[in-house]
């Protein structure tokens, strides 16, 4: 694989001024992650189309989309808003300071209630749909040109409100917190896999969750949108047979395993607070293997 | 007799693949979606070469998406159907519902002389209606509780509320309301197929074990006053934790504790090796077990037009939702537990279903399908055979049947997610004892159907 080109790729679009343009917090270029409920739904899902922008573009952040394309409503072939970013990429986003955790349950109660205390309530959900957009300009006539849609967007973007979003930010400490409190994984195993994950990153892989194709990780040489994966990626092998396992079915899809470790005596101290070890990545050990059909 | 046993059907590799496996290319959106329906596999490249092809194509396809997610999400102005958040009940309601929504979403309510055809919506009905554009909800506040309390007032300007745009709708959806956006999901998948589906509740009044038929209970390897012993939860639990160690592989009070270890015949011999007694249909369903960790989520429903809110049929699913982040693999006593608080009718229960007078049929003018025609011709074959043979075939395969998907039927889907990623796993009650089974004993009566090695 390439890796240079990868990065040259990235790099391309980190650079593009366009982009800076039209980051939603151009000021800062911190993106912000909403958290929906940090006691019980501590997922990071991201409604601003700007951010996940950003997040593929800038950061090779994928996501997974979640919610129903309004457009084809009874298809689960292309999905819509809310994208749903998972754990290690919320960790390593807020980790390198590209973005912040934000408790947007709190946050937008409040920004609500500032709204209406001002009196300012003010709702552009109306739109002026053509049937047929060619004649778009030509014939109009006065009538048509009445809103005749009423629509919910995505999220917020009117800048009606003075900016308090970082009294809502989250630490990522008490972000971590919530989340290990909710998982059944020991808090070595989540320092581990998140290294495993920031090892590949930042090879530049792109990565989606790999239970599609029974793995941990699924790779991609660059964005999915344009290029196939050749890799499922394993973080544990319990016995050879697992080996044959995970080789067979790769290969099966035309892939090949590749499975990912720390070297013997490279993993943390856990005496550590989680930021410190967050820091401090085990040096890493990986091997693809490929099932030999003979014959 | 190979011919015979269409399961053995090889099933293709295009058959296994799954369109929704892959990552689609959004270019094909507007194409397939308006066209056939099914996308079709884009073209794809197999690593980055730097050229300005390569990257313009690859802007294209991005771009088709950003522009797919912007999309309007609405429905015409007069067709407008309002909903409002009422944050105080962490609940939904819809003064005026119209549509086809409303088969299997919503109670309906009555406030005042005001709200008579209204319903009220949970969080995931709400989050999904407002989703896919057919509702727009606003923030309920206090002048519109006063609204709905007041008897003057027959109209509410809704533009002095807040219109919730959807995440706003969902940070408030989904934070303390009791439902989760793992549910959600599962929620929102199956709905865009189209199926019914509502909140797992019993159908019946009272639950499986007061309703349980008296059956004979199966051989038990376990003398009785030792299994009322066993059935105390402290003996139970230092059992699991012996069991957990390494120390104890079989029962703490199995037999082969206790026996002098002679074995003359085979049986004896796999009898004692057996970890988990063979049991037959519904004995699980006499002991009170507890799911941890998990619980049914979903009734779910085939669509079919006579569907009624208010009495619903047995449901043709029911789901529990798990996440491999929290749940853990779930234990034979979870499982069963599970079977145990299914909606579920035992066969006695069953009224023999009316069969609906027959209707004119259409005169069907398309050709039989490869289907029908070799079922037709299986059927020509087996009545050229001798009466015996084609009764040992009708025996074997309903055993086959029987012993595949156990013989009461019992069967939970759970739905696992991972990252967003669903799948949906189908858990049923298999029975290798076949002890009380009529439908064999109307073809060969004998005493056991079972597949476990019985030497006589």
């Amino acid at each position: 694989m390439n890796e240079e080109a990868v990065f040259q790729y990235i790099e391309q679009y980190a650079s593009s001024e366009e982009l800076e343009e039209k980051a939603a917090q151009p000021d800062s270029g911190i993106v912000d992650l909403p958290v929906v409920s940090l006691a019980q739904n501590p997922d990071v899902l991201i409604f601003d189309v700007r951010n996940i922008r950003i997040l593929r573009e800038k950061y090779g952040i994928l996501g997974v989309l979640t919610g129903t394309l309004a457009q084809y409503p009874q298809q689960n072939f292309f999905l819509s808003v809310p994208l749903k970013l998972f754990i290690w990429e919320v960790i390593w986003l807020v980790e390198s300071g590209k973005a912040r955790l934000v408790d947007q349950a709190r946050y937008r109660i409040e920004k609500a209630r500032r709204l209406a205390e001002g009196g300012r309530i003010e709702n552009d959900n109306r739109v002026l749909l053509s049937k047929n957009e060619k004649h778009d300009n030509s014939k109009n006539t006065q009538e048509n040109r009445e809103p005749n849609f009423v629509v919910t967007k995505n999220t917020d973007t009117s800048k009606k409100c003075e900016d308090f979003i970082a009294e809502y930010e989250i630490p990522l400490r008490d972000y971590l917190n919530a989340y290990i409190k909710s998982s059944s994984l020991k808090i070595e195993d989540i320092l581990s896999r998140y290294h495993n994950f920031k090892y590949l990153k930042e090879m530049g892989f792109f990565m989606n969750p790999g239970l599609k194709f029974g793995g941990d990780l699924v790779i991609y040489p660059g964005d999915p949108l344009r290029f196939h994966s050749y890799s499922i990626v394993k973080f544990n092998m319990v016995d050879l047979q697992d080996l044959v396992v995970g080789g067979r079915l790769a290969t099966s899809v035309k892939k090949n395993i590749i499975i990912l470790g720390d070297e013997e005596n490279s993993s943390n101290d856990l005496n550590d607070n989680i930021e410190a070890c967050l820091n401090r990545p085990p040096q890493k050990v990986a091997f693809s293997i490929e099932w030999a059909g003979f014959g | 007799m190979a011919d015979e046993v269409d399961e053995a059907a090889i099933v293709k590799d295009e058959a296994n693949f799954d369109v929704e496996d892959e990552v689609q290319d959004w270019k094909f959106l507007n194409k397939s979606l308006a066209s056939s329906g099914i996308p079709k596999r884009g073209e794809k490249e197999f690593a980055p070469d730097g050229t300005q092809v390569q990257n313009s194509s690859l802007q294209e396809s991005r771009n088709a998406m950003y522009d797919a997610l912007e999309g309007v999400r609405g429905h015409h102005l007069k067709s407008k159907l309002i909903a409002v958040w009422i944050a105080s009940e962490s609940k939904c309601i819809m003064p005026h519902a119209r549509g086809n929504y409303f088969r299997d979403m919503g109670i309906p309510i009555h406030i005042g002389s005001k709200v008579k055809d209204g319903v009220e919506l949970n969080s995931l009905e709400a989050v999904y209606l407002v989703e896919r554009g057919s509702v727009v909800i606003y923030l309920g506040n206090e002048s519109y509780d006063e609204f709905l309390k007041s008897s003057q007032e027959s109209e509410f300007d809704y533009d002095s509320l807040i219109a919730m745009d959807l995440e706003f709708l969902y940070s408030v959806a989904f934070n303390n309301t009791g439902y989760s956006l793992d549910q959600y999901q599962i929620y929102s998948y199956l709905k865009r197929l189209g199926y019914l589906v509502q909140d797992f509740k019993q159908i019946t009044k009272t639950d499986q074990r007061t309703r349980l038929p008296m059956v004979p209970s199966t051989l038990s390897v376990i003398p009785s006053f030792l299994n009322k012993i066993m059935a105390t939860t402290v003996v139970k639990y230092l059992q699991s934790r012996l069991r957990q160690w390494g120390f104890l592989s079989y029962p703490l009070f199995h037999s082969l504790h206790f026996m002098t270890k002679h074995y003359f015949r085979y049986t004896d011999i796999y009898k004692s090796l057996r970890l988990i007694p063979a049991y037959s249909t519904h004995d699980s369903v006499k002991e009170n077990l507890e799911a941890s960790g998990y619980s049914i989520t979903f009734n779910v429903w085939k669509p079919t037009p006579s569907f009624s809110k208010k009495n619903p049929p047995f449901p043709d699913f029911q789901v529990a939702v798990a996440n491999t982040d929290s749940a853990k693999f779930p234990t034979l006593q979870t499982i069963q537990a599970l079977h145990n608080s299914l909606n579920y009718t035992f066969p006695n229960e069953r009224k023999t279903q009316v069969v609906p007078a027959v209707r004119q049929q259409k005169k069907n003018t398309m050709p039989p399908s490869k289907k029908v025609i070799r079922q037709k011709k299986q059927q020509e074959r087996q009545s050229k055979l001798d009466e015996s043979v084609r009764k040992k075939n009708d025996y074997n395969r309903k055993r086959d049947n029987l012993l595949k998907y156990g013989s009461n039927g019992r069967t939970v889907v759970i739905a696992v997610i991972d990252s967003g990623i669903l799948n949906f796993v189908n858990l049923s009650e298999g029975d290798f004892s076949l002890q009380s089974s009529t439908d064999l004993e109307d073809i060969f009566p004998r005493e056991d159907h079972g597949i476990i090695y019985n030497e006589k």
